[in-house]
């Protein structure tokens, strides 16, 4: 097969198969873990290569999935003793493991058909030319295969644990208190993550598999709803990156993974920025919303003790109610004509008074428990003001 | 109410200790609740009530003692006891949508690999309407209020039909609507034989709510019927020099 065919191939399949674990690896807040074992499945992986001298062996992807597998868990022993805090060991660890294998492959140990750079930036070009053949025709890319095994094996246990894994993802203590004590499954999932990293390692390189096994999923967590959204959101952004990826690489003439990891990093900012409720932009929207409404509230609250008390007008002309709430002119001016707009307040000949949907809005932040702070600003507040005047 | 020791015990925990790495955060527990009755649980803030509820459910593994679910171990009786954790245990941007988690109380029953189907589906639609939910099902979680979480949670321990109810400080944070809800609720459940233990940390609501209360700091200073173990004196031992604080 050629080469180009046999790249997207490799890209794709590739692509998929991280981002199906990669959801859950994102909701259990475990992008960390994945880059770690990414690193430690590396000296593996080596070693591995040292030992058994060929590629086609499949102790290749076992042999270092397990060792991943074993420190993921040595590390979170360690974490368990709490001897440190957090993330420390993984962020010690793991780097070390994942220099010693530098180390190993830089000093051209007996050989090893890899260099420093092809495992750091990937070389999906020379897995792309490492063909399988039947007979004496090449059916293509060796590595193809491999990921699409591993693409059907995280697809399936998906399914087939699918309730499970929501499950034990949303609420572990909920799902041991009605059976689903949640470490067997969860050592079976970090056994397909581990399967996975190794495998997509050797197509693609380490940074792309970190790329491809995080940045989609947290994108798709953007705009999902659903876990079923997330999941297929997922698979389309990983999916996306590479074959974009792949264009840009191949017209720039730049480094296809590198350019692939890049990709899913630019999805990630759109959707970060873009996402309709999660996004930045969205999330400041909402917050000056809710700033003009505690404003139009405050307002309300303001005139409701001129109105009703002994009155006087100052405080409820539009002079006077920038004077006694301190708002910036123009902020006060903009509270008020939305005031008037919502019909929280009205115009009268002595100034401005509250509606009763004003006091209605009103009496609504004064309902909720959740706002007492807030409610302790309104009453503070006014207090002062009272105060002030007398 | 009714606290005659002869009556059936509901929950029997003996001589219980609980570590987390050799520091002992419960120690020499004994508690008993009997069928039919509303148990709160008081104490400071990491005095163990968590971790006794868990205790119970052998979510957290006890360094000694045992627990008893009407006379026999949590394991055998998991059907008979609905959880309701602390509505801050868990991640509320989840995606997924008030139906669904409510539909998760029935996996227990369901078991591994099997889907829920029409019968748990219409579990899930009454134990919604039993909290006033139905309105909500379709909503993603994050955009609940604090009360909605915790009636979504609570509708979700209901879906399974349970003798016990295990809640953790179901009261915190939530509108004042959705306690008196819940409370309802706790009444109908007892009215109907069910047992219910409640953490709790509104110490002015204490008496109107709970028939038993357990006073809770690592051991238990104190419990049995409201009237006659919540005292200024008990409170004191329990809570140390903060107790006027709680009692405003
Ligand atoms: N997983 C854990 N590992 C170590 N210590 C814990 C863990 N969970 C709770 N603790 C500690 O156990 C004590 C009791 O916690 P908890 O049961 O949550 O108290 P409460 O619910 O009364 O506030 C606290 O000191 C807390 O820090
Ligand atoms: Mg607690």
């Amino acid at each position: 097969m050629s080469l180009i065919p046999s790249i997207i191939l490799i890209a794709v399949t590739t692509a998929a198969a991280c981002a199906v674990p990669g959801v859950f690896l994102v909701l259990r807040r475990m992008s960390m873990v994945a880059e770690g074992v990414s690193h430690a499945v590396f000296p593996g992986l080596v070693i591995a290569l040292v030992i058994l001298g060929a590629f086609r062996s499949p102790l290749l992807v076992v042999g270092p999935a397990v060792l991943g597998l074993f420190l993921v868990f040595a590390v979170q022993a360690m974490n368990r003793t709490r001897l440190f805090a957090g993330d420390a060991p993984l962020g010690v660890v793991f780097p070390a493991l994942f220099s010693i294998g530098v180390i190993i492959v830089s000093r051209r140990f007996s050989g090893v058909p890899l260099s420093e750079n092809t495992v750091l930036a990937g070389d999906i070009n020379y897995a792309a030319l490492t063909q399988l053949h039947l007979g004496a025709t090449a059916i293509g890319p060796r590595a193809f295969y491999v990921m699409l095994v591993i693409l059907v094996v995280n697809m399936a246990f998906t399914v087939l644990f699918f309730k499970e894994l929501k499950l034990t993802t949303f609420d572990p203590d909920h799902a041991s208190s009605v059976g689903f004590g949640s470490s067997r499954l969860y050592y079976l999932f970090m056994a397909t993550v581990s399967i996975t990293i190794v495998g997509a390692f050797e197509a693609v390189g380490a940074v792309l598999v970190v790329g491809l096994l995080v940045a989609p999923a947290a994108s798709a967590f953007l705009l999902s709803k659903r876990l079923e959204s997330m999941l297929l959101l997922s698979v389309l952004f990983a999916v996306l990156s590479a074959l974009i990826g792949f264009w840009i690489a191949y017209y720039l003439d730049a480094a296809t993974s590198g350019t692939m990891a890049m990709m899913t990093g630019v999805i990630f900012l759109l959707t970060l920025a873009f996402a309709p409720r999660r996004g930045l932009l969205s999330k400041l929207r909402i917050r000056a919303r809710r700033r003009i409404t505690f404003a139009e509230q405050l307002l309300v609250m303001h005139l409701i003790h001129h109105v009703d008390g002994e009155r006087v007008t100052p405080a409820c002309s539009r002079d006077g109610v920038r004077q006694h709430v301190r708002w910036e002119p123009k902020f006060a001016e903009k509270v008020i004509r939305q005031g008037l707009e919502h019909g929280y307040i009205m115009e009268a000949d002595d100034g401005l008074i509250p509606t009763m949907s004003g006091r209605m809005l009103c009496s609504e932040a004064l309902l909720y428990k959740d706002d007492v702070c807030e409610c302790g600003i309104v009453r503070g507040g006014l207090e002062k003001h009272e105060y002030e005047q007398h | 109410m009714n606290t005659n020791s002869t009556k059936e015990l509901a929950i029997q925990i003996s001589d219980l200790t609980v570590a987390y790495e050799e520091t002992a955060v419960l120690w020499d527990i004994d508690v008993s609740v009997p069928v039919g009755t509303i148990m709160g649980i008081i104490g400071p803030n990491g005095s163990g009530k968590t971790t006794l509820i868990k205790a119970i459910m052998g979510i957290v593994e006890p360094s000694a003692g045992s627990v008893r679910v009407f006379g026999r171990p949590f394991r055998e009786q998991r059907r008979r006891v609905g959880y309701v954790p602390q509505r801050t245990s868990v991640d509320w941007d989840f995606p997924t949508t008030v139906f669904d988690v409510v539909l998760m109380g029935t996996y227990g029953s369901l078991g591994w690999f099997r889907r829920p189907g029409p019968a748990e589906r219409d579990a899930a639609h009454m134990a919604l309407e039993r909290v006033g939910m139905q309105d909500y099902l379709k909503r993603q979680i994050s955009e609940l209020s604090g009360g909605q979480q915790q009636r979504c949670f609570l509708a979700r321990a209901l879906v399974q039909e349970a003798d016990i109810y295990l809640m953790d400080e179901p009261f915190q944070g939530v509108d004042a609507r959705t306690e008196h809800a819940i409370v309802e609720i706790l009444r109908e459940m007892r009215s109907r034989g069910k047992t219910v233990i409640v953490v709790h940390h509104d110490l002015q609501t204490v008496e109107r709510y709970f028939d038993l209360i357990t006073m809770l700091n690592v051991r238990v200073v104190a419990q049995g019927p409201v009237a006659e173990v919540f005292t200024e004196e008990n409170l004191r031992r329990t809570y140390g020099g903060r107790v006027e604080l709680g009692r405003v």
